[in-house]
């Protein structure tokens, strides 16, 4: 087998998302039988680099080349001519048709004769490629809609596979595998190395990554800013190359101690949840950030919505305590000075064919309101106008629609909404997810100020740094509990954290 | 797992059934009352015959709902394919009849979905001005013939056997066959139902949704051609209706898709329509034995058994519902 | 600048009813802008309008209602059986109550269900008709004495501008109407903002059936006795009127009363003019088909435009 002979070469590849540059002239080569890896923080351009070379976005400038041939794929069916398959990181099936049909589809037409697709050959087919690559049966004539996460995962596996590509592309493929299936993938990495193919792939999990790679790729804003050998590296260094700074007391809090007031403002008590809160209580003081830590299934994000009232509870309370009131639903959270920013800010927080107005005012029409509930479109304007100031909001006017806004600025409106109604409880999930540096230093003095004026902050994030950084405590999630709760003055390290959590 | 799923199915199996006998138990208590005239040979031919029109329709919604569209102009389809296949059966006989009238059903859902796919106005809105349209054809054609002294299409008695017993029996049997294959087990199909189910993830397979969109309003024109074809020869002429009235002929139809839906679970789809326009037929037939003359109750229940199987087809239903 | 542009594309439903007005204008003499012919028109957008003011916080959440048309038909048959027998005063109140009760139901089914908007209120509005055809198989419904006052032009106008002002007023500057605007531009986000979501949506199909059931009233009343085509198709009229008038299907901030309005006159222009045009019945039809399509094509065309000309301006401001 010829190692060292390239099979991918990309140059001076530009990918841009309105105002947001996401891959800046990413020089790139892989070579046959190469497993690489791509680490950098969320935002940092990996998954769109990826889905540039499967087809499935058009890159802006730049060359790629495959084989020593000019490779620009339009679509992912011409990158899997080409012989590169991917499985992306949101589930793509339709959930319609049965697993079997899904593995073929778009090329049903090689099992047909007289214009009927012989099901038992496609079925055939299919299993064909399952013990092809040692993977688990699956229930071909059960509708992919009908099964669970990991299994549809296999089947996005099985139809990645069944093109018989020379680089296979895995987007955070693992997370969704329980052990016996992780193990099966890293024999198919295996296999692949052998039969001198190539892999790209994503993962969170760090140490997964050294251990299965030969070599990473890091990616910083959009950039490609080096290429390690992976037995040559530990989590620790690649970490500080993803993040590519120190952590200093500017960007984050310079204090070294938990500060708050003793007053309990949030009382948590004992929630269970349908969707995965096993037996969870905290409280949290005035001026109090507690942060909550966790993989991505720990139920981090469910808590964010429990708190809000947004979840149905199957036991447990939520109170105020300094008005004796329990939440039970988000109507009376807002109105008894709570504020809740979910994660996915284009689809949970905002509206993104509004105006700038529409989505500052919305939390607050409440306090807005003169006789008769009439609200003025005088108070209204002044209202966001003062808004858009105060949080400095780069746009062309508060009648602009939302999607017209960068994520930073986008994330500004989020949290100011929130903030200028002077909140008792604000909840944060991932404040600065897909926001660039600048801004992101800026959320925090936000956040910070926040504290200072005695507001009760829950910030649930992915960014460890960011929990350390910020938080007075850090409770530490896995499997729906909280497992580990640590003080600020007890040394925060990431190390600690993460043998928790995993 | 595995145990868990096989058990789940199995209880699923008796509720079935449990529900089957429940249903033939209550038409044979009614049965009594009717004084036995609803279980009757003679009866069961007026049924499957009543139901035949409405099962081809349904079949053909499937594809279209399939598709993720709604389109109200099917009714007016109906009139125009009737119309045209009884001209052209008069002239050239059966193959004048039913190529007649399928054509005309599959050249004006090609008109519809080509209208959906430029406009980008929403289906069920441009459904209507669809709808205005082909009624005002059929209108101002019947029109036509009473001004030269003629009567609105009626088709040779000698043609109308399509309409009725034995002949329907064969025409349910071959369509349900037709149905099932095109819809399980084509190419065109599954990218159809690929892409109305998820647009973006089918491209992504490397299907052309627009492509795949209208063979599925072909198929679906072919459906309601033949329904149009059936309607022709069970009632010798169509009478054109106007102001929009002709939607109201896809109602019976849509209750059958939406329970259908229900028991999607059960059983595959199509083979579910017939049972399902079966089912309300005979609801309302012994409506009609019981004496409730039809278009009062008779329509209130099926708006309320539309709206019982929607609810109990969306029992697990999470998502953002408009 | 931008709102400039923006004003341009909501000037388009404006521009197609005058631009249409001023064909028929042509076509007829000027026959449609007799001051009697004015006045027909004016009557026959009336009923639109004040149905539509109902169904207007419904489409702002991107749902529909289908089934105003029965609602109005039922709902004011029951009122004028009621009234014949205990008196005028009755035909309002019971008229509204129906209207409440259909709302609720279509409401409820709808949130706890979850069942769509679409089939639920065109299941209602086949059980509706349904029901009407069923009340008027036992009795002759006429309107009760003492509401010939109704049919007069003024009056309805009068009860029109009120309308106008109150469920204006509520939609436009109350959190109510803002709220069914949130939902429609993205339900998540207004649950999570903490709007009752259900609640809501309860309330807009009450209003719609509230409203439904006055217009109902008064074509009740306008053709002195209730008839199996009371109100028939009225639900697809008004829909059109909303949609012609540039209300995204979508629903959300677009949906403003004014397009309504502009909506219905359109709607009626078209129809008044074509019989003025003395164009064949059949063909009429046709034509109204072809227009309406036409007019919501170049709409949706023009509204989609503002937000790629503000995309270009952010990114020209972000450097």
């Amino acid at each position: 087998m010829v190692q060292n002979e390239s099979i991918l070469q990309i140059e001076n590849l530009n990918k841009s998302f309105g105002p947001t540059h996401a891959n800046k002239n990413i020089c790139f080569t892989l070579k046959r039988g190469e497993v690489r890896g791509l680490a950098g923080e969320n935002g940092s351009g990996k998954s769109t680099l990826l889905s540039q070379i499967a087809g499935i976005l058009c890159k802006d400038s730049g060359q790629m080349q495959k084989d020593g041939a000019a490779y620009d794929p339009k679509s992912p069916l011409e990158a899997n001519e080409k012989k590169i398959a991917i499985v992306v990181q949101e589930l793509g099936l339709v959930n319609t048709l049965p697993a079997g049909i899904n593995i073929f589809l778009g090329r049903t037409d090689q099992f047909s004769r007289f214009g009927i697709v012989n099901m038992k050959k496609v079925y055939q087919a299919a299993n064909e490629q399952l013990e092809k690559w040692g993977l688990p049966a699956i229930p071909y004539h059960r509708l992919a809609g009908e099964m669970n996460v990991e299994t549809r995962k296999m089947i996005e596996l099985a139809r990645a596979l069944s093109t018989d590509p020379d680089i296979l592309i895995l987007d955070e493929v693992t997370q969704a595998l329980s052990h016996d299936n992780r193990l099966r993938l890293y024999e198919i990495i295996k296999t692949f190395k052998e039969q001198g193919k190539s892999i790209i792939l994503i993962t969170h999990d760090l140490e997964e990554m050294i251990e299965i790679t030969d070599t990473i790729s890091i990616l910083r804003d959009g950039e490609l800013i080096g290429t390690e050998t992976s037995c040559e590296i530990n989590s620790d260094i690649l970490k500080t190359k993803m993040v590519g700074r120190k952590l200093d007391g500017e960007y984050y809090r310079a204090d070294a101690e938990e500060r708050y007031e003793d007053e309990v403002i949030l009382e948590v008590k004992n929630l269970v949840s349908e969707d995965g809160l096993a037996d969870i209580s905290f409280e949290v003081h005035k001026g109090e950030i507690l942060g909550f830590c966790g993989l991505s299934d720990s139920g981090i994000h469910a808590v964010g919505k429990a708190v809000y009232g947004l979840s149905k509870l199957q036991t447990g309370t939520v109170c105020l305590k300094q008005k004796n009131i329990r939440i039970c639903n988000q109507t009376q959270a807002l109105q008894n000075g709570m504020a809740y920013v979910p994660k996915d800010r284009d689809h949970e927080a905002l509206m993104m064919a509004a105006s700038i107005r529409e989505n500052f005012s919305m939390p607050s029409l409440d306090a807005l309101r003169g006789p008769l509930g009439y609200l003025s479109t005088r108070k209204l304007n002044r209202m966001a106008e003062d808004a858009k100031n105060l949080f400095n909001v780069k746009c062309t006017g508060i009648d602009q629609p939302m999607n017209g806004l960068s994520g930073g600025n986008k994330q500004k409106v989020n949290l100011g909404r929130w903030l200028l109604k002077d909140p008792d409880v604000l909840v944060v999930d991932c404040p600065t997810r897909g926001v660039d540096v600048g801004v992101k230093a800026y959320l925090y003095q936000c956040l910070k100020n926040a504290k200072e004026k005695g507001v009760a902050i829950v910030l649930i994030t992915d960014e460890l740094s960011e929990a350390i950084g910020m938080s007075d405590n850090i409770a530490v999630m896995k499997n729906g509990k909280i497992v580990k709760t640590i003080k600020r003055s007890s040394h925060f390290s990431e190390e600690a954290i993460i043998e928790v959590m995993i | 797992m595995n145990q868990e799923a096989s058990s789940a199915a199995a209880t699923k199996r008796i509720k079935a059934v449990i529900v089957i006998i429940l249903v033939v138990l209550a038409f044979g208590i009614l049965n009594r009352y009717v004084d036995g005239k609803f279980i009757s040979v003679s009866n069961f031919n007026v049924l499957i015959t009543g139901s035949a029109i409405p099962t081809f329709v349904a079949w053909g919604l499937c594809f279209i709902f399939a598709a993720g569209i709604t389109d109200f102009s099917i009714g007016a389809v109906l009139i125009l394919s009737a119309t045209v296949g009884g001209a052209l059966g008069n002239k050239m006989g059966y193959p004048g009849l039913i190529l007649g009238g399928i054509l005309v059903g599959m050249v004006l859902l090609l008109i519809n979905f080509q209208v959906y796919n430029i406009t980008k106005i929403p289906s069920w809105i441009a459904g209507l001005g669809m709808t205005m349209i082909y009624e005002a054809v059929a209108a101002y054609y019947a029109k036509l013939r009473l001004a030269q002294g003629l009567q609105v299409v009626q088709l040779d008695p000698q043609l109308r056997a399509l309409g009725h017993v034995p002949a329907v029996y064969f025409l349910l049997a071959a369509g349900l066959a037709v149905a099932y294959l095109l819809y399980n087990r084509t190419t065109a199909g599954l990218n159809v139902r690929a892409v109305g189910s998820n647009g973006t993830i089918a491209k992504m397979m490397g299907i052309h949704p627009v492509k795949a969109l209208i063979i599925g309003g072909l198929i679906a024109g072919f459906f309601f051609g033949i329904a149009g074809v059936i309607k022709e020869s069970y009632a010798g002429r169509v009478i054109a209706m106007t102001g929009l009235s002709s939607i109201s002929t896809i109602f019976l139809p849509l209750a059958a898709v939406l329970l259908s839906q229900v028991l999607q679970k059960y059983i595959n789809i199509i083979i579910a329509i017939p049972i399902a326009t079966l089912f309300i037929s005979s609801i309302f037939n012994l409506l009609t034995l019981l004496g409730v003359p039809s278009g009062t109750w008779q329509e209130t229940i099926l708006g309320v058994i539309v709206i019982v199987f929607g609810m109990i087809a969306q029992r697990k239903e999470k998502g953002v519902i408009k | 600048m931008i709102n400039m542009k923006l004003k341009v594309s909501n000037l388009i439903p404006f521009i197609a009813f005058f631009g249409l007005f001023l064909v028929f204008a042509i076509a007829t003499d000027g026959t449609v802008c007799s001051s009697y012919n004015m006045k027909v028109i004016v009557g026959q957008v009336i009923p639109i309008v004040l149905g539509g003011l109902g169904v207007m916080f419904v489409v702002s959440q991107g749902s529909v209602d289908l089934s105003i048309g029965g609602t109005a038909a039922v709902s004011a048959t029951v009122g004028a059986m009621i009234a014949a027998q205990y008196g005028f005063a009755f035909l309002f109140p019971v008229a509204v109550i129906i209207g409440i009760l259909i709302g609720v139901i279509n409401g409820m089914i709808i949130t706890r269900f979850k069942v769509s908007s679409f089939m639920t209120t065109l299941a209602m509005l086949i059980s509706l008709r349904g029901f009407l055809n069923y009340l008027l198989s036992k009795d002759v419904v006429f309107a009760p004495d003492g509401s010939a006052f109704l049919n007069g032009f003024y009056i309805q106008l009068i009860a029109l501008v009120i309308a106008i002002i109150i469920v204006g007023y509520l939609f436009e500057y109350t959190k109510t109407g803002r709220c069914c605007k949130a939902i429609g531009e993205n339900e998540t986000t207004s649950r999570y903002i903490g709007i009752n979501v259900s609640k809501t949506r309860v309330i807009s199909f009450i209003l719609s059936g509230v409203m439904a059931s006055l217009v109902g009233v008064f074509q009740l009343c306008k053709l002195g006795g209730s008839s199996s085509t009371l109100g028939q198709f009225f639900e697809m009229r008004v829909m059109m009127a909303i949609f012609l008038g540039g209300v995204l299907v979508t629903g959300g901030m677009s949906a403003k009363i004014y397009k309504l309005i502009v909506g219905a006159f359109t709607i009626v222009v078209i129809e008044n003019g074509l019989l003025i045009s003395n164009v064949d019945g059949s063909i009429s039809e046709a034509v109204q088909g072809i227009l309406l399509m036409l007019v919501l094509f170049v709409t949706l065309r023009f509204s989609g435009g503002p937000i790629k000309r503000t995309k270009k301006a952010a990114a020209a401001v972000q450097k």
